[in-house]
């Protein structure tokens, strides 16, 4: 091969002059080539998307000792941009929202939004604003007995029903770190229902947008009787970090893994959007959901 | 669904059942039976001609010569071992062997016996420059019955552009009529609306899983071990079954007999080297290929670089290879064996200093094949196959170790009798066994202390068998019709599965130049492959057919005419419509599980499908200027009830127009241009209709208080969730594309060397992939306008290689 090589290049260098400027602007035309890869370009189109229907959208999450919440808005055309004041415009204030549970029923009222509360129980920089149906009774921690709802709107009956998913108890919490000292938490908690599939949220924060950990995980490939969970090395010494297990339906799983999807759908070349998985019946898409919460404090000692 | 049988007059249903049963008979009682039924073409005594047709300098067996005796119209072809067989009345004859690329051999001689004639034939490129078509092959195109099918040399497929210079088999085959390319740059294909699961690719008959690199940028085969390939994407012969939409066959070289041979190529992705060693000189002879990345090389030179930067995150490592072996020892005038071996391997390699990520993916295959020849009419092929396909990741994090791979292993027996009792009958028939042992999905993960524990495991078992019979019958010499029927069945767990699968085929000769055809086929497939993505992956999972997963299935037919154009020599258009109907097809339910799921099965959806369209292919094999068009025009539609709310939606591979041209023109005896074009309709996507805002639960999001202009709080009013609802009813711009590349031979002392120049993308087009809704945002992190975007991913590349022989 050597030898080939060689005969390769003498025949080259012995070419015509012509032949050796045609060479070097190959050269030159390669290494220009493979400076152009490696940047995807992007060009803007113009999509014409269809006139589509405003479906409902319900949201409600019961969590014992807080109050009964129900939001119910509207979707909107994708490219439909409004007045971020106008906002209010997709909430459906006229609907009647009735929750009920053990044979009572109760009737939510509608609270307008830009009415801002802090959060029952505060997280520094958390808040919530309002714009839904309340009822101002503490939500019972009931785990046997479903709890439903009813609303209407726009004409439409929409029902749905759900149970409240019990705690589960975090055994142990401990502080792993790197080699630059950066700290990643892990919890360990009991299979609370080895029978069957449990499904979690785990929320850890410390109040800063990129050391947010979030997930939504079932326990269907553990083979012990003890979950783990560990976050990112996303934390550094004196960090205070909030972080949540919540015991969730199966419901709920497959709602937030739908609505997830649909998110990474629009930058994902690789996957195949899919439809929002609700919940809740009769022509609305959205979720009624029950769940327990376990919240630990952690401070990463200096 | 009417079967297509119903156009068929009864007689010939009943007379074709007859000839079935008395073929049957007829191969275990000997030749007797025949006598009478061919006594109204031959009254004199028949004698054989036979013998194996080989190229005169490497020795390689030549398959799909056409031998004809002069001045009758009687003729055979050579079968993929170049053997042939040809019965006819004894006499003076003028043979003629014919084959593309090769001179045409005329033999003269006077038969009165039974003969055996070996031919060496000589190749047409070693004196270009004295061409001179002295007269029209035989083109078997307008003489078999056979359509939709495509043959292509290797020669031709490495004159064409590649991308990164990459000669790539599977990426030729996707400018193939009626054969779509997937995603830009990958080299999967779609045949006739089938979906990519649905081609059986085979490398010398052993099936080959994931033939895919770089996760689909390049195919495994490497080029210079490739003798050639074969395609059918319709009309399937009875001796191929499992797969519903194509069959790629693959030929490796058998490595020249005669003298030691080395060829080899350096390109700007990786190099490879092929060994040609006689052992014993036309007896046997041994193949050796090899090809390699090197793109972790220069990952590894920069890691080691940056090493000492503290805040350094390495590159991962990337590399494939690939390894070819073949042997090949004649025994004796009546006995050849085969061994063919072949190992492909990617692997992605990542080590930080609290996380390891490892990742692997292989395929193997080693196929034995014995020739036998009983007598010069019945010729015998055994064979026995491993197939092998794994990946596996290891991945470390801090103290947890976990593992997932997965693995598919098949074993594999077949038979394949061919049966040459007289001109007008080819009788083939078989049986073949496969063993699959399916491991999809097995992962376990667990903390050092075992304290906690992940797992999931299943090995799943299965069992295909077949068996089949096809006659190739020349009923006058205008019509021609080849029957058969495969039967086949799968041993699942706790459940049988079986079907029959007639196969059909008949050509009506207008004239010497032209050909109307006709074919029917049913297929079944009884392993399916769930892939997650929309292009291929190497995690993508074969699955078998359970109690709750039965077999795909389809029927499909086509008719249409090959005609050999008199006035310009060497050009033949063939046209074809076909209507194909796929049953039982499975997708994954919207939101499946698949990471790690051994129960897959639990997570797809059934439905069916149905594809048709127009098929034309001109095209000029031989001469200074080569090349082909291939224009299909098709619509392919799938239909489940749990997809889509039940409505029919598009296929994403259901393009209505389909174009490539492939032109090839030989400037001179040293430089070979060529260039090809493609232009295709956009992609069938699926894009929201609506969105809605998701508020969550309570302090999940960080909620920023923004003030609009007038210094109001404006409230945040959650996360932005499209909403998709009907599957794949948007397209993309339509996707067009030219390539070029030239050829310069050079004159060193030994052997023979030249380089390619590619061009990709010539004109740089911006040819879409993907789109995307990006949304516009003030200061105050207020959406103001949503714009599409479409990423466009390959722009011109132009590479070069050297390639050299000796």
């Amino acid at each position: 091969m050597y030898i080939q090589l060689r005969v390769f290049l003498k025949e080259i260098w012995n070419a015509k002059r012509k032949v050796r400027i045609y060479c070097l602007c190959i050269i030159l035309c390669i290494i220009g080539a493979l400076i152009l890869i490696g940047c995807l370009r992007e060009n803007e189109v113009v999509v014409q998307l269809p006139e589509s229907q405003r479906t409902l959208v319900v949201e409600a999450y019961l969590e014992p000792d807080s109050i009964y919440r129900v939001s119910v808005s509207r979707t909107q055309p994708y490219f439909e941009i409004p007045n971020p004041n106008d906002l209010v415009k997709l909430l459906v204030p006229d609907a009647l929202v009735t929750i009920s549970h053990q044979g009572k029923v109760d009737t939510l009222t509608y609270f307008p939004p830009i009415t801002f509360a802090p959060d029952p129980r505060p997280t520094p920089g958390l808040f919530y604003v309002t714009g839904e149906y309340r009822l101002n009774k503490k939500i019972p921690a009931n785990f046997t007995e479903p709890f439903k709802l009813n609303i209407r709107a726009d004409g439409k009956n929409i029902t749905a029903q759900t149970l409240i998913m019990p705690p589960v108890v975090i055994d142990s919490l401990y502080i792993l770190y790197d080699n630059r000292q950066r700290a990643s938490i892990r919890i360990i908690w009991q299979d609370p229902n080895p029978s069957k599939l449990n499904y979690y949220r785990f929320i850890a924060d410390n109040g800063k947008a990129d050391s947010l950990n979030h997930f939504v995980f079932s326990d269907r490939l553990l083979s012990s009787e003890k979950q783990i969970l560990s976050t990112g090395y996303n934390y550094k010494a004196g960090d205070t970090v909030y972080v949540r297990l919540y015991h969730i339906t199966e419901e709920y799983y497959n709602f937030y893994r739908s609505v997830s999807r649909a998110i990474s759908a629009n930058y994902n070349p690789l996957s195949e959007p899919t439809s929002i998985k609700s919940n809740v019946q009769g022509g609305a898409i959205g979720i009624f959901t029950g769940f327990s919460q376990t919240r630990k404090r952690v401070i990463i000692p200096r | 669904m009417k079967l297509p049988f119903s156009f068929l007059p009864l007689k010939l249903c009943n007379l074709l059942i007859y000839r079935c049963i008395l073929i049957v008979c007829g191969i275990t009682l000997g030749e007797a039976w025949w006598l009478p039924m061919s006594k109204r073409i031959y009254a004199q005594k028949n004698v054989t001609i036979s013998g194996y047709i080989r190229d005169s300098l490497s020795g390689e067996n030549l398959s799909g010569v056409v031998i004809q005796a002069r001045p009758t119209p009687l003729g055979a072809i050579s079968n993929n071992y170049g053997y042939y067989s040809l019965t006819i009345p004894a006499g003076n004859y003028e043979l003629h062997y014919s084959s593309l690329g090769y001179r045409l051999t005329k033999i003269t001689a006077t038969i009165n016996k039974d003969t055996v004639i070996n031919v060496h034939l000589v190749e047409e490129a070693q004196e270009l420059e004295t061409i001179v078509i002295e007269e029209e092959k035989i083109t078997d195109i307008v003489n078999t019955t056979q359509m939709s099918v495509n043959t292509l040399q290797i020669e031709t497929i490495k004159q064409l552009p590649a991308i990164f210079g990459e000669v790539d088999v599977l990426k030729v085959v996707q400018l193939l009529p009626g054969i779509k390319a997937g995603t830009e740059g990958t080299s999967g294909f779609f045949v006739r609306g089938g979906s990519n699961d649905q081609n059986l690719i085979l490398l010398d008959d052993a099936v080959v899983y994931n033939a895919a690199h770089m996760g689909g940028l390049f195919s495994v085969f490497n080029s210079d071990a490739v003798k050639g390939i074969k395609i059918y994407r319709g009309d399937f012969p009875a001796n191929y079954g499992g797969r519903l939409s194509s069959v790629l066959d693959v030929q490796m070289k058998e490595g020249n007999n005669r003298k030691l041979k080395a060829t080899g190529g350096i390109g700007l992705i990786s190099s490879r080297i092929t060994l040609e060693v006689p052992v014993q000189k036309n007896r046997s002879s041994l193949l050796l290929a090899g090809r390699r990345t090197y793109v972790d090389l220069f990952t590894r030179l920069i890691n080691a670089a940056n090493e000492s930067k503290p805040n350094y995150t390495p590159l991962p490592n990337y590399y494939f290879y690939d390894l070819n072996l073949k042997a090949n020892y004649q025994i004796s005038d009546r006995d050849r064996v085969y061994l063919s071996g072949f190992f492909s391997s990617d692997a992605i390699t990542l080590s930080l200093n609290f996380f390891s990520f490892d990742f692997s993916w292989q395929n193997t295959t080693t196929a034995i094949r014995w020739n036998h020849l009983f007598n010069r009419k019945l010729f015998l092929n055994t064979t026995a196959i491993f197939s092998n396909y794994i990946y596996s990741i290891n991945n470390e994090f801090a103290d947890l170790k976990g593992q997932l791979n997965s693995k598919i292993n098949d074993w594999v027996l077949k038979l394949d009798f061919e049966y040459f009792p007289s001109p007008a009958h080819t009788i083939r028939l078989g049986a073949n066994y496969i063993y699959h042992t399916f491991n999809p999905s097995s992962f376990n993960a667990q903390s050092r202390d075992q304290s906690v524990r992940f797992e999931a495991n299943r090995r799943l078992y299965g069992t295909e068998l077949a068996t089949y019979i096809a006659d190739d019958w020349e009923l006058s010499e205008r019509f021609r019709l080849n029957y058969g029927l495969r039967f086949s069945g799968f041993v699942a767990r706790e459940k049988f599965y079986s079907g029959a699968e007639p196969r059909l085929a008949l050509r009506y000769k207008l004239s010497d130049s032209i050909a109307i055809k006709a074919s029917y086929a049913r297929m079944y497939q009884y392993i399916h492959l769930a892939s997650s993505s929309t292009i291929s992956l190497p995690t993508d999972v074969w699955y078998p057919s359970t109690n709750r997963l039965g077999p795909q299935s389809s029927d499909q037919i086509a008719c249409g005419f090959s005609w050999v154009v008199p006035f310009i020599s060497n050009l033949v258009i063939t046209n074809e419509l076909y209507y194909k109907w796929l049953h039982n097809q499975i997708e994954f339910r919207e939101n499946a599980i698949i990471f790690a799921n051994p129960r897959l099965d639990e997570e797809f959806v059934f439905g069916k499908g149905y594809s048709y369209g127009n098929e034309l292919l001109i095209e000029k094999k031989e001469g200074k200027f080569t090349g082909w068009l291939a224009y299909t025009l098709s619509w392919t539609n799938r239909l489940f009830t749990e997809l889509n709310k039940g409505r029919p939606f598009p296929y994403r591979y259901d393009r209505r127009h389909d174009l490539s041209i492939v032109l090839g023109y030989q400037v001179s005896k040293r430089l070979n241009l060529s260039a090809t074009f493609t232009f295709r309709t956009g992609e069938a996507i699926t894009l929201p209709k609506s969105r809605f805002f998701l508020r969550d639960i309570q302090g999940v999001r960080n909620v920023v208080f923004t003030r609009d202009s007038t210094g109001r709080f404006i409230i945040d009013p959650g996360v932005i969730i499209p909403e998709y609802q009907e599957r794949n009813s948007f397209r993309l711009p339509v996707y067009h594309r030219l390539d070029l590349s030239a050829t310069w031979k050079f004159k060193p002392k030994k052997g023979e060397s030249d380089i390619n120049i590619s061009i990709y993308n010539v004109y740089n087009r911006a040819n879409p992939f993907f789109l995307y809704f990006d949304e516009d945002r003030n200061a105050q992190r207020i959406t103001t306008s949503i714009t599409g975007r479409i990423i466009a991913l390959f722009p011109i590349i132009p590479s070069i290689t050297y390639n050299f022989k000796f």
